[in-house]
């Protein structure tokens, strides 16, 4: 729910031109869906909602307007992307009004779906959000049992950076479940791994939301678009779809906030949190980094220590 | 050709990426002092370890490369001061990642070999090759595994 | 528009028990492809065997384009051998019939739409027309429309026959077989069919009203090309586009769009050549060599892909590039809704009509 006061702020801001646009969300036309709203005038604030089905990282968003003044919607993940992206040059904190919202987790409708028994979102014809419990005919789901995977293991629900703050408080949560995934992973044989991770992106069709979806997706002229050179053909056979794959989580080590937009974008359900938790884990691990904490720090592939971890080399 | 199963006597391809004032200089070094080492290698010179980029690397196991080496100075004697340093956590990650998904270990390899080290040059790549060898002809991530092109007949 | 046809006949009705034999015998001499359940979703896939077929389906995320139009097609290899510097190869489609069993009246028709482009119009794509010529459609009217359909928008609806063969209905425990063309009445004569009696006349009666009672009231799109002629400048193109993510989900998912690019891909001592699915979604879509780049922005690939569908495609094949079918609705990730868009289309042409008028 958006607080009355929250609502009435923002539409404050609207009117005395404290902030060119607010970007938040609003209802969606598929069930249990919600979508991004760009909100000019005050009188359009009503449209504005916020609850567990507000999944998308508006953050992405923000950086087209950049040399105006942005009110924006985050939660905890969101407001790390924020961070990030003030780390890495792209935003100014002053040109931002932030509505940071302490979160309890967006429902995954393909969960949904499975609890419901039936096989696609557009057949949740009717159902709604009441409070924390999805309502779906007599079907009564808790929203905690049908969360997006990454919500289970969030490390931070908490919004690090904001002007005004709507929602819960929460205790810091450890990081040690969020990696369980990975250990597991990680525990396979060579070839179980090769196995899962083909398996995966097998279902990969090159239709690049994830990177849409991204806030630190933001080159002029992604790798995978250049022609000069060609690094890959856009044909969605393995070999492409695997390069595109490891080289765009890879361009996110010591950045993915893991805030899961890119895995709740795919149309095609590739499990990508697999893998770019795997670089969060080792970001944290060998350069005791995790990302979107602190404006000021310096992301870890843009610094170094001379006693930095060297013992893979030969 | 490194098409998997095509030719009994495959000899593993591997493309070493060695930074222009310390391993390319020795490399040259082994040369000059004659020292044998197995002719696998086909060495790109650039300018710093640090001018490597991921998609090199990857891109050169797309294109079937069996195995890639990457060779800087030293930790503290990069010609450009601090190049290596960006590199070796870049590595270091990337290593970790390819390994993770099932890229076989030992087929992308990173060393440091200064401009003095004629025979360390010639280890690296013995090592390397042997690695490689053992590891068989690359087939993952490979676009040419899944060709239908016949190779090129030697004679 | 061409996309219609003529009122179809009652051939007469059948078990869907007879229905499966008749599929086994058509399984020898076609490949037949159907609806199928797999890992959780509906797939339009081969047919391993009849009782496969998801009867109750609402309609595959994905369409079924990828039949006659796939993916990732190669058009030719090239190589070195020791003995001829320069083998060429051109890529032969997959011979044999195919049969598209199951399908919707929307994708029927968004085949014939693409048939327009590809094989009907100024010239004939050979690599379409291998894989389309002989292929027959047995539809499957739809007695569920989902509240992301919108195919009542063209003056079409759940149980339009345009574009199958032969169009099932379903009463109940039979179902009605209406033979639409030629190739479907030549069909109709391997099926063992008993004569419709009231009763099941009316049961599929029945469930027309209602399928097409349930689709959700919408602003008929039929005409709307004359809406947008004016529109060019409008700033609603920047309005409708700022929560695209440019992911082209909807331009995969769409059983209309066709748009394609051809890549060469080199592998050493030979190569492929490579035509695989594009979308005007992407900003390397209309990119030059010179760096220019006429769509610069989102705004201008959002008017584009609006224009394309409903105005130059009536303009020049006769047939709108959209079939209201949904998928675009249910998988964009941001729910950019193109009801939405229709609408706001509608309601610019109207203001400029008020204002001019003025």
């Amino acid at each position: 729910m958006l607080p009355d006061e929250i609502r009435a702020t923002i539409g404050e801001w609207l009117a005395t031109g404290e902030v060119d646009l607010f970007i938040g969300w609003e209802p969606g036309t598929v069930p249990l869906t919600a979508t991004p709203a760009f909100v000019r005038r005050p009188d359009e604030v009503d449209r504005l909602i916020w609850d567990a089905t507000c999944e998308h990282n508006l953050a992405r968003f923000v950086r087209p307007y950049r040399d105006k003044t942005v009110g924006i919607m985050v939660k905890g993940c969101d407001a790390r992307a924020l961070i990030g992206l003030m780390q890495e040059g792209q935003l100014k904190r002053e040109r931002l009004r932030i509505v940071g919202i302490g979160c309890d987790g967006v429902i995954d409708p393909r969960r949904v779906c499975e609890r419901a028994g039936v096989e696609s979102v557009e057949e949740l014809d009717g159902a709604q959000l009441e409070g924390d419990v999805v309502v779906f005919g007599d079907l009564r789901i808790p929203v905690a049992e049908v969360l997006f995977a990454g919500c289970e293991t969030c490390h931070q629900r908490d919004p690090q950076v904001y002007d005004l703050r709507m929602g819960p408080e929460h205790d810091e949560t450890s990081l040690a479940d969020r990696y369980a995934h990975v250990e597991a992973m990680a525990a396979l044989s060579e070839d179980e791994r090769w196995e899962r991770f083909t398996s995966e992106i097998a279902k990969c069709n090159l239709c690049y939301a994830c990177r849409n979806a991204c806030p630190f997706c933001y080159c002029n002229v992604c790798f995978a678009e250049q022609t000069n050179p060609q690094w890959l053909t856009p044909t969605a056979h393995d070999p492409d779809v695997s390069f595109f794959q490891i080289i765009r989580t890879f361009h996110l080590a010591g950045r993915c906030v893991a805030c899961g937009a890119c895995t709740r974008a795919c149309p095609q359900g590739v499990d990508l949190r697999l893998m770019l938790d795997k670089l969060c884990a080792d970001v944290a691990e060998l350069y005791d980094y995790v990302a979107g904490e602190d404006p000021e720090a310096k992301p870890p592939l843009t610094t170094y220590r001379q006693d930095d971890y060297n013992d893979f080399v030969l | 050709m490194s098409i998997a199963g095509e030719s009994t006597n495959w000899e593993p391809k591997i493309l070493a990426f060695l930074c222009n004032w310390c391993s390319y200089a020795g490399a040259d070094l082994a040369g000059t002092s004659r020292i044998q080492y197995p002719p696998n290698v086909r060495v790109i010179r650039v300018p710093c370890s640090g001018r490597v980029n991921p998609l090199h690397i990857v891109s050169a196991l797309r294109q079937g490369a069996d195995g890639v080496l990457v060779s800087g100075c030293h930790p503290g004697d990069c010609h450009y001061l601090s190049g290596n340093l960006y590199a070796r956590r870049r590595f270091a990650l990337l290593q970790r990642y390819l390994t993770y998904l099932g890229i076989e270990p030992g087929r992308v390899q990173f060393s440091w070999v200064s401009a003095s080290e004629g025979g360390r040059f010639a280890e690296v790549v013995t090592e390397v090759t042997e690695a490689v060898r053992a590891l068989g002809p690359a087939k993952r991530l490979n676009v040419r595994a899944e060709s239908i092109v016949a190779p090129m007949e030697l004679s | 528009m061409t996309l219609s046809c003529e009122a179809p006949v009652v051939a007469g009705m059948i078990s869907r028990q007879a229905l499966e034999e008749a599929l086994g015998g058509w399984m020898q001499s076609w490949r037949v492809i159907a609806p199928v359940r797999q890992d959780g979703e509906v797939r339009f896939q081969p047919l391993d065997e009849p009782a496969a077929v998801a009867w109750d389906y609402a309609n595959a995320k994905h369409s079924a384009k990828g039949v006659y139009l796939p993916q990732v097609e190669r058009l030719l290899t090239y190589a070195r051998t020791r003995d001829d510097l320069n083998q060429v190869k051109a890529t032969d489609p997959p011979a044999g019939p195919t049969m598209l069993f199951g399908l919707r009246p929307c994708d029927a028709r968004a085949r014939l739409m693409v048939d327009q482009v590809m094989v009907d119009g100024v010239c004939r794509d050979r690599y379409y027309a291998a894989r389309r010529d002989g292929t027959v459609v047995v539809g499957l009217a739809c007695e569920h429309p989902r509240s992301t359909c919108f195919c009542g928008a063209f003056d079409s609806g759940p149980y339009d026959a345009t574009g199958s063969d032969i169009l099932l209905r379903s009463a109940g425990d039979m179902y009605l077989v209406d033979v639409v063309t030629e190739r479907g009445a030549e069909l109709a004569k391997d099926l063992a069919l008993e004569p419709v009696d009231d009763e099941h006349s009316q049961r599929a009666e029945q469930a027309q009203a209602k399928a097409e009672g349930a689709l959700r009231p919408m602003e008929r799109l039929v005409g709307i090309e004359a809406a947008l002629e004016g529109l060019w400048d409008d700033p609603l193109w920047q309005e409708i586009s700022a929560k695209c993510l440019a992911c082209g989900t909807c331009t995969y998912l769409c059983p209309t769009c066709h748009c394609f690019a051809v890549e060469d891909r080199a592998l050493g001592d030979g190569g492929e050549r490579v035509r695989a699915w594009d979308s005007c979604m992407y900003a390397g879509f209309t990119a030059h060599a010179s760096g220019h780049n006429p769509r610069p922005d989102q705004a201008s690939r959002w008017r584009q892909r609006v224009m394309h569908k409903f105005s130059y495609l009536p303009e020049n094949v006769d047939a709108y590039g959209c079939v209201g079918c949904g998928r675009c609705v249910v998988s964009c990730p941001v729910n950019l809704d193109i009801r939405q868009v229709l609408a706001r289309v509608w309601a610019a042409a109207r203001t400029q009509a008020e204002e001019s008028a003025l």
